[in-house]
């Protein structure tokens, strides 16, 4: 069997082919199931801890990806305004949840010492999150 | 007077001595060499503080407490307000939604961390470490002492400096002033007093000074802070040792 890492990023990777906001939320419910204080060398708990970060912060950056192409749909996009709201309070219900668990698991893995704090800032950089979304997470 | 009949209180104290005496049984066999200089009533005393402790962060289950008993016994009494581990407190704090078993796991896992990332990971490379502190001497300390501000970070940092990173601006500065603050009063001393206390309030918390555990300290460093003539060098063969015994006590921390 997978692990929770191996199939939320399982996920996202479907996601990316074909949007379907029901791949990034079942990359949020593997995500949660990530268990850090399983006995483990400290040295691999803390690059799962990375890894599993990484992750959350790829869900959201897809998620805001996702709300952008509905606010400001190309003119290629064929969806009507009616679908396109649908879809909106979809994306609006899913990025609470996921806000909520990747905040949480922010709170309780990321210390306020400046080593971890270097290690979340450094990951929010690279990551393709908006400004507003990184203030939010560092703080 | 009769004592009256056996009330909760009297079983709440019953079972509150007991715990105690358990936990003092588990530092004993757990951390001897951490623990061979304190009197057994010292080791009382520093129990029962951690204890207390304990349950006012609302860890009350038995394996909750000695848990934070070994972090008092490993960080140094006082742990839970030492500015050089302040990185801990939201998981000290009760939280809405995460159970006292939760927060001690989550606790447990940072300490974990820490110990990789400040020491190395590895207990014999981190206790050879600590022969860096026999290259302390007078001539350092006082050349420290004069200028602590800018020195003393310079010189915690020739220990172990990835301990560093995890003190933020604020916890360097509160350990500065308590180190200048413990030595105040001994004007005709060393002059090497503020560097000395900084080392050990790093080593073993920041209220090394009054921690049961380490009272064995003050005879030691007493003289030396009030100007006597001493040898440093045997100051610094002790604290070495003891600081090895610590880091012991470190790696031995479980949940």
């Amino acid at each position: 069997m997978s692990s929770p890492i191996t199939r939320a990023e399982g996920e996202l990777m479907a996601f990316d082919q074909a949007p379907d906001l029901r791949r990034l939320r079942a990359a949020a419910a593997s995500l949660s199931t990530v268990n850090l204080l399983l006995p483990d060398d400290p040295a691999a708990a803390l690059s799962r801890r990375s890894e599993t970060l990484r992750l959350w912060l790829s869900l959201l950056a897809r998620l805001d990806g996702f709300a952008l192409a509905l606010s400001a749909p190309t003119p290629g996009d064929l969806r009507s305004a009616t679908d396109r709201n649908r879809l909106m309070w979809r994306s609006d219900a899913i990025d609470a949840e996921v806000s909520a668990h990747a905040g949480q698991f922010i709170q309780r893995y990321y210390t306020p010492s400046p080593v971890d704090r270097d290690e979340l800032a450094l990951a929010l950089a690279t990551s393709n999150l908006s400004e507003s979304r990184r203030r939010s997470l560092l703080n | 007077m009769h004592p009256g009949p056996p009330t909760a209180d009297d079983a709440d104290e019953r079972s509150s001595g007991r715990i105690v005496k358990l936990a003092a049984e588990r530092l004993r066999s757990n951390f001897p060499d951490l623990i061979a200089q304190a009197s057994p009533q010292e080791l009382t005393q520093a129990t029962v503080t951690a204890l207390e402790r304990a349950r006012e962060h609302g860890f009350n289950r038995r394996r909750q407490m000695y848990f934070m008993v070994h972090l008092s016994t490993a960080l140094g009494s006082g742990f839970d307000s030492d500015p050089q581990y302040r990185w801990l407190q939201p998981l000290l704090d009760n939280q809405p939604g995460m159970a006292a078993t939760k927060r001690s796991q989550v606790m447990c896992w940072h300490v974990d961390a820490f110990r990789v990332r400040a020491y190395g990971g590895v207990l014999a490379t981190s206790q050879a470490a600590l022969a860096r502190l026999l290259a302390v001497d007078q001539a350092m300390l006082s050349r420290v002492s004069r200028d602590l501000a800018f020195e003393g970070p310079r010189l915690l940092a020739s220990v172990f400096p990835r301990r560093l990173d995890f003190m933020d601006r604020d916890a360097m500065f509160s350990l500065l002033n308590a180190s200048r603050r413990a030595d105040f009063g001994n004007a005709q001393g060393s002059g090497g007093g503020p560097a000395l206390l900084l080392l050990l309030m790093f080593l073993f918390g920041h209220q090394v000074m009054s921690d049961p555990l380490r009272m064995w300290l003050r005879p030691l460093i007493t003289p030396y802070l009030m100007g006597a003539p001493v040898s440093v060098e045997a100051i610094m063969r002790r604290i070495s040792q003891h600081a090895a015994a610590n880091l012991d006590a470190l790696w031995k921390i479980s949940p």
